[in-house]
């Protein structure tokens, strides 16, 4: 805006002010007005968005904080994790005949008069803390942006502040090496003669006020939480774990001292756990909500043509394939797996979410196609985690966030996680052990987020539920006991890929892709409607135990299927082409589930399936020659178990049958097997319930 | 916005009332209220809004001005009271308090300076019984994110559970020293949770012998109230989706101690007071203020088992 008397990025609190005399001299009225805006938030946002000088608002992070003026205007990108109580501030008073305004600063501007007429408004407090997970390629760098050279140096303890070299705060703190651009700016600073707040920023990173946050797995201990205050939104608006940026002005004092009261009282709530000088905050003015497209970076806007996309999908599709052994099949759940997320809920179910896991994950194949898939998840994802299931870690961790009334704040847990998240979940560790109560909540607390896109949150005295969009993967040996995924699929790599690395340039493409198709509307014309319809009678017809959740699961992949082609409307070539994915998938599985290993002992046919659950049989070591793998599955069994399932079996009807065919050949190739060993415990209701 | 404020137009309205009030049955309650705690049965007052809401005479302004002043108005619904509390009907034990009273009041009929202002008894150190104003019923109770600024030192009804509770401390309310030199008892009125204790004797007979006398507090003859302080937190149903549950903190004094405990469901009627802080908070915080809820009535949701 051409002809303004203050700027707002460089003197906020200025701007702020000249709105407000602007706003009574048109008749405004501090006293019933309530703290409403009175137009203030109106000029910002012209200035930022409109005029776009958004990008010239330094971000708030622990490299730029000892370059940012106090009660200047920044930006913050966080998760909100903890809602404080609101604090009542005096919002506007009397000084003599004209109002004053307090709103977006800490402290008066002006002295108050203790008869002044005041008002007092409310203002919401929320701590926030970068999103958890976030990968590093999907922060914005503070290099990027051009340190507006601070003239108004006046700070209102400037006379108390050192001067000082922070040249060793900034080594400390380097954090990637996407900061060309921070040593340059930290000589600019050391010329305007910046009074530096070096020594009280390392107290900050090596404080131990926030201990608690830094033991969750995951929590970058240099990242900083950042108090903010809000003013003018809708309580509806901000929400727990959601993503914002927040603009506005920055406050910061690392100079007051805080003594420790050791009284008992109850009124040491959470402002006196976080005084200023342990956490910045800030005012904010405007804030926007931000959904994963928003972390790619805005370098890479392609227009969504449908060839282009189809060349993205094949080449992302290939890339996937080579990270998963050339495993075909897998590659595509994965994809349709990256591109789901929850659109509806309906009754408690979460629609849209399509849950993957991957079995036949032994050791030699994780350390290689497990890795594999994680570098290339989190250069894909802009949020991801990785989670390692041992029965140690279910028994301790904390993975859901509990109210500490102690401290009266919300300890975070590992499932406090921003929408958008991908968590990949690493079965294979679990062995056999016994889970107690902690654990088996864990376990609950897991399973409710994979089926309900749930998590409870302890309040003490009841628990309240919060909802989640977690795109979860999990890897395990065989089909998970803990985590029923919406796909199960066996993962079958046929040989380790050449070439697993993918050019910045490819993955950037991919990144926009994945993150920009999620959001694409999805809708099924009538006609279609009726021939889906008409499948699915036919299916049921054919086999009885089809049942909601094959259907529900059989529309998400035909939704997926669309939206990863850039379409926006279910074609019958589409659904074609997920009934065929869904039909290769259960064909695996069946293959899967008769490969199982058999154990035949010699006295008395009992065959004694090694994955039932309720046998108690232990496979020592040296049995293991005795067992036939799936390598050397008779081929016979094969045709003859194929003539016999045309009608559906139950398990034991299997098990019966199976057993008089192997009666009858497997004990020719048992050669080499033990004389009189016998099973350690039997329980014959096992073969035969 | 200056309202014309009349508290002894509103003192004169109060005693009315409490006077000439009838409930349903016909009886003068408060009058039998009064009766029952000038034979020190009872400590406590409990004035009803809805009683004055339903008072033949009343006027919706004092009603207005009630709610939204509630702490002023319990002092002035406490001189009332002090005016026309009746006679003992029955014979009950002396107290220490009882005694000391005596004592003083001796004192004071003695003693012909009487117009010593530092000398005056605070007639809250008369007063044996806590007067609470309780709000109507009527409407439902608030939750307490509907607590806003504008509600600030008004009457409010909040439901929740009580989380946390501290223990029963005696709160001064009056402070009574000695003087050394000149031997008069000097009282000084704590109205908040902090307070600056005296040192010299402002008594007109030391300051005419002009002797600094040194003052000694005495515990013994300084009025304490019971004091508990508890935090109390919104109910599973009254959190909007997304949110967490908001905790208040609630000031119990008196006669209401000891009647909550952590995992209550509640219901509170009290004045939504801000606290300033003091001390180095009040260096640092400048521009704002804490906020509890001073419990007036408590109501539990479903009934404890009779001790």
């Amino acid at each position: 805006m051409v002809g303004l008397p203050f700027d707002c990025l460089s003197n906020p609190l200025g701007a702020v002010r000249f709105t407000f005399e602007k706003a009574i001299s048109s008749g405004f009225n501090p006293a019933t007005s309530d703290g409403k805006d009175w137009g203030a938030i109106k000029v910002f946002q012209e200035c930022l968005f409109d005029e776009d000088h958004i990008s010239q608002v330094p971000i708030l992070d622990p490299l730029n904080i000892s370059r940012i003026q106090p009660n200047s205007l920044v930006r913050f990108r966080g998760m909100v994790q903890d809602m404080l109580t609101n604090e009542f501030y005096v919002g506007a008073f009397k000084d003599g005949l004209s109002w004053r305004t307090n709103k977006f600063s800490d402290v008066s501007p002006f002295p108050m008069g203790s008869s002044s007429e005041t008002r007092i408004w409310e203002r919401r407090l929320l701590y926030c803390v970068p999103v958890p997970g976030q990968n590093s390629w999907a922060m914005e760098s503070s290099s990027e942006l051009v340190t507006t050279p601070c003239k108004d140096l006046i700070s209102q303890h400037g006379e108390k502040r050192q001067r000082e070299d922070d040249t060793a705060a900034t080594t400390h703190m380097v954090l990637d090496s996407e900061l060309q651009g921070s040593p340059l700016g930290s000589k600019r600073m050391r010329e305007d003669g910046f009074p530096g707040q070096s020594s009280s920023l390392q107290d900050l990173i090596t404080t131990d006020a926030f201990s608690k946050q830094r033991e969750v797995p995951g929590f970058d201990p240099k990242s900083l939480p950042c108090l903010v205050k809000v003013y003018d939104s809708q309580e509806s608006d901000l929400k727990l774990n959601d993503v914002f940026e927040f603009i506005g002005v920055f406050t910061y004092d690392p100079e007051f001292p805080v003594p420790m009261d050791s009284s008992d009282a109850l009124d040491e709530d959470a402002l006196v756990q976080l005084p200023p000088s342990n956490v910045p905050c800030l005012h904010c003015i405007v804030h926007r909500k931000l959904a994963t497209h928003d972390f790619i970076s805005k370098s890479t806007v392609i227009e969504a043509m449908p060839s282009l996309i189809r060349g993205i999908r094949e080449s992302l599709l290939g890339y996937l394939t080579t990270v998963l052994g050339n495993d075909c099949l897998a590659a595509q759940c994965i994809l349709l797996h990256l591109l789901s997320q929850v659109h509806a809920r309906v009754d408690s179910a979460a629609l849209g979410k399509l849950s993957v896991n991957l079995t036949g994950f032994v050791q030699e194949s994780l350390s290689v196609f497990g890795n594999q898939l994680n570098v290339a998840i989190q250069n894909l994802m802009p949020i991801s985690q990785t989670i390692s299931l041992t029965i140690g870690y279910l028994n301790t961790a904390s993975l859901s966030p509990k109210k500490d009334y102690e401290t009266n704040r919300l300890v975070t847990g590992v499932l406090q996680l921003a929408e958008g998240t991908h968590l990949t979940v690493d079965e294979t560790p679990l062995d056999v052990g016994t889970l107690d109560s902690t654990g088996v909540k864990n376990v609950e607390l897991l399973k409710n987020l994979m089926e309900l896109q749930k998590v409870e949150y302890d309040f003490e005295y009841y628990k309240i539920d919060m909802s989640a969009d977690v795109q979860m993967l999990i890897l395990s040996e065989g089909k998970s006991n803990i985590l029923p995924a919406d796909l199960v699929l066996p993962f079958r790599p046929s040989g380790i890929g050449s070439s697993v690395n993918a050019e910045t340039e490819a993955l950037q493409t991919w990144r926009w892709y994945l993150a920009t198709l999620k959001t694409l509307p999805h809708d099924i014309d009538l006609d279609m409607q009726k021939v889906i319809e008409d499948d699915l009678v036919a299916a049921r017809q054919e086999d009885r135990n089809l049942g909601s959740q094959d259907f529900s699961r059989l529309l998400t992949i035909a939704r997926l299927l669309t939206v990863s082609f850039g379409e926006t409307r279910l074609t019958l070539e589409l659904w074609q082409m997920a009934k065929e994915l869904e039909r290769q998938r259960k064909d695996r599985l069946k293959r899967e589930d008769r490969r199982r290993r058999y154990r035949v002992d010699l006295i008395s046919v009992y065959a004694i399936l090694l994955e039932d659950p309720l046998c108690e049989w232990i496979v020592e070591d040296d049995d293991e020659p005795l067992l036939p793998t799936y390598e050397e599955w008779p081929e016979e069994l094969e045709e003859n178990y194929q003539l016999k399932t045309r009608r559906s079996m139950s398990k034991e009807g299997t098990l019966l049958l199976l057993l008089t065919m192997i009666s009858q050949k497997v004990l020719s190739f048992r050669s080499t097997c033990r004389q009189g060993c016998v099973p350690r415990h039997i329980s014959e209701k096992s073969c035969v319930s | 916005m200056m309202k014309d404020l009349d508290f002894n137009a509103d003192r004169g309205l109060t005693k009315d009332f409490l006077t000439n009030f009838a409930d349903a049955n016909g009886e003068a309650k408060y009058l039998n209220i009064l009766q029952d705690v000038a034979n020190h049965k009872i400590r406590a007052i409990e004035i009803n809004l809805e009683d004055l809401f339903n008072y033949k005479d009343m006027d919706e302004e004092f009603l207005r001005r009630v709610t939204e002043n509630t702490r002023r108005y319990i002092g002035i619904f406490a001189d009332a009271i002090d005016e026309i509390m009746p006679e003992p009907t029955e014979a009950f034990p002396d107290d220490d308090h009882d005694i000391l009273m005596t004592q003083r009041s001796e004192e004071a009929s003695e003693n012909t300076d009487g117009s010593d202002p530092n000398q005056r008894m605070p007639p809250e150190i008369k007063r044996f019984y806590e007067v609470y104003i309780k709000a109507s019923s009527k409407e439902r109770p608030f939750s307490i994110r509907e607590v806003k600024a504008s509600d600030i030192g008004h009457l409010v009804r909040i439901s929740g559970i009580i989380t946390r509770c501290s223990d029963v401390k005696p709160l001064m309310q009056v402070a009574v020293y000695t003087c050394e030199e000149c031997g008069f008892e000097i009282y000084q009125e704590v109205t908040s949770r902090v307070f600056m204790p005296l040192f010299e004797c402002p008594s007109s007979r030391c300051a005419l012998n002009n002797t600094k006398g040194n003052l000694i507090l005495q515990l013994r003859a300084s009025k304490f109230l019971k004091f508990q302080e508890a935090k109390i937190q919104e109910l599973a149903e009254h959190v909007p989706k997304g949110h967490i549950p908001r905790t208040m903190t609630v000031h119990i004094r008196g006669e209401l101690t000891r009647k909550v405990s952590p995992g209550d469901v509640v219901e509170i009627s009290g004045i939504f007071l801000p606290m300033p802080y003091t001390g180095f908070r009040a260096m640092r915080a400048g521009l704002v203020a804490d906020t509890y809820l001073e419990a007036m009535s408590v109501a539990h949701f479903k009934k404890k088992y009779e001790e």
